[in-house]
């Protein structure tokens, strides 16, 4: 027997066994994508950029905003209108939305912001929780400071007097002040008059912790000062003061 | 057109028997010529030549699947024209390479009972065919009467190319068992 009689006899098989096959080799067959394989790879790919992407860009506002909605008191009074808009330029820039604000470049003569974990909150004492996009918004409108004209006492004007210390939190450092600096600086800042609805949300420069009062959030270059009772504008005498307190830190 | 009409057509001795034959089954009858040729030219004139044989033989034959019995004259057509051919030289079609392969079921002797009994040896090999799985079935016949390559047997089997080979292999050790088990001297 040869192949070529087995072939002879191949020919003669019957149609239903050659149909059978026939209609399998001739079923029309998914087209094969050589790339197919990669494509649950570059949906994976892709998926990790997109969440790369927006953990990226979402992380700081999401920062932003847990510090711009600490636990405030819901009911509290709402912001003063004492934040006027200054729409000209004359006014300090506010960053970039997008920006981190702990970035914000410090200008000559302005101190460095105190680190996250001293300073006070962004968001002003007493200030009302209000909805994200406004609380954004305030946050960066332009309003003027300015020295106030006299000194905004709350009544006691007699000097602080006695065994003090008094912390000031600058640039990532805690300083502790005694003697007549921690005396002279307690009593400037003792005495304001804080009114609840002058507070605004420029940022501090320095905070300060003093026997009586803690965490004040000052601001020597838009001159005022703010806590938990409020905000007061600073004298410049008072500004000159401070600055050369703060100065003698280093 | 659908077989059962086409075939009407040539048992009414209307040409567009062929016409139509060529429009739904020419490209599918040159594949088996070509696999058995290798040759487009000669591929062409066998499937000609089928269109002819298709015609002188419906009436008296009613295929009841066109296609398998045109594939079948064809098939018949393209081997006798490649032993023709290969009397003068050899090629490197399908069909060669199948032979070869099919050199293993059998010793390759010629015998006139044997030369006779051809039609027996096509009963033991369909019902040795039956006998197997689908798989190791369509495969078989993929690759020795459809004469396709062991890469389109794989594919439209849903194999990889080494698992068909094997599986080739094994059938075709069966099959020698089995045809010296009926009786054939292989």
């Amino acid at each position: 027997m040869t192949a070529e009689k087995l072939h002879d006899a191949l020919n003669l098989l019957p149609s239903d066994l050659l149909a059978a096959t026939d209609q399998l080799r001739t079923a029309p067959r998914a087209k094969i994508i050589p790339w197919k394989r990669l494509i649950p790879a570059a949906a994976c790919f892709v998926l990790l950029m997109g969440i790369g992407f927006l953990v990226h860009h979402e992380m700081p506002d999401h920062i932003m905003m847990k510090q711009a909605a600490p636990e405030a008191p819901a009911a509290v009074a709402p912001v003063p209108e004492r934040m006027e808009i200054a729409p000209d330029a004359a006014a300090p820039q506010a960053p970039a939305m997008d920006e981190p604000m702990m970035e914000a470049p410090a200008e000559e003569g302005h101190f460095p912001e105190p680190p996250s974990d001293v300073s006070a909150p962004e968001v002003p004492y007493g200030e009302a929780a209000g909805s994200a996009t406004s609380r954004e918004e305030e946050l960066f409108v332009d309003h003027s400071h300015s020295f106030a004209e006299e000194t905004e006492n709350a009544g006691s004007t007699g000097a602080y007097c006695g065994n003090t210390v008094t912390k000031v939190y600058l640039d990532g450092e805690t300083y502790s002040l005694g003697g007549s600096d921690s005396v002279t600086l307690t009593h400037i800042l003792k005495n304001l008059s804080y009114n609840q609805e002058a507070v605004c949300r420029c940022m501090a420069e320095f905070t300060v912790d003093t026997e009586t009062l803690t965490d004040i959030q000052v601001n020597l270059t838009e001159a005022f000062a703010r806590c938990e009772r409020g905000q007061a504008a600073l004298t410049e005498e008072q500004v000159q003061t401070i600055r050369t307190i703060i100065e003698n830190l280093s | 057109m659908e077989d059962e009409k086409i075939v009407d057509l040539y048992w009414q001795r209307s040409e567009s028997a062929i016409r139509e034959t060529e429009i739904k089954y020419d490209r599918y009858l040159t594949k088996i010529a070509y696999n058995i040729l290798a040759d487009a030219e000669d591929s062409r004139e066998s499937v000609n030549d089928t269109y002819l044989a298709a015609w002188n033989s419906m009436p008296p034959h009613r295929p009841g699947v066109l296609s398998t019995y045109l594939g079948k004259l064809t098939r018949r057509i393209s081997i006798d024209c490649f032993r023709r051919r290969t009397r003068q030289k050899r090629g490197g079609s399908e069909y060669e390479v199948s032979l070869s392969e099919l050199g293993d079921c059998v010793s390759g002797g010629n015998t006139t009972e044997e030369i006779i009994n051809v039609k027996l040896l096509a009963d033991a090999i369909g019902i040795f065919l039956r006998l197997q799985s689908e798989e190791a079935r369509n495969a078989f016949i993929g690759r020795y009467y459809y004469l396709d390559s062991l890469k389109e047997v794989a594919a439209y089997c849903g194999m990889t190319e080494s698992k068909c080979k094997t599986l080739l292999f094994r059938t075709r050790v069966a099959l020698k068992e089995y045809l010296r088990e009926e009786g054939f001297e292989v």
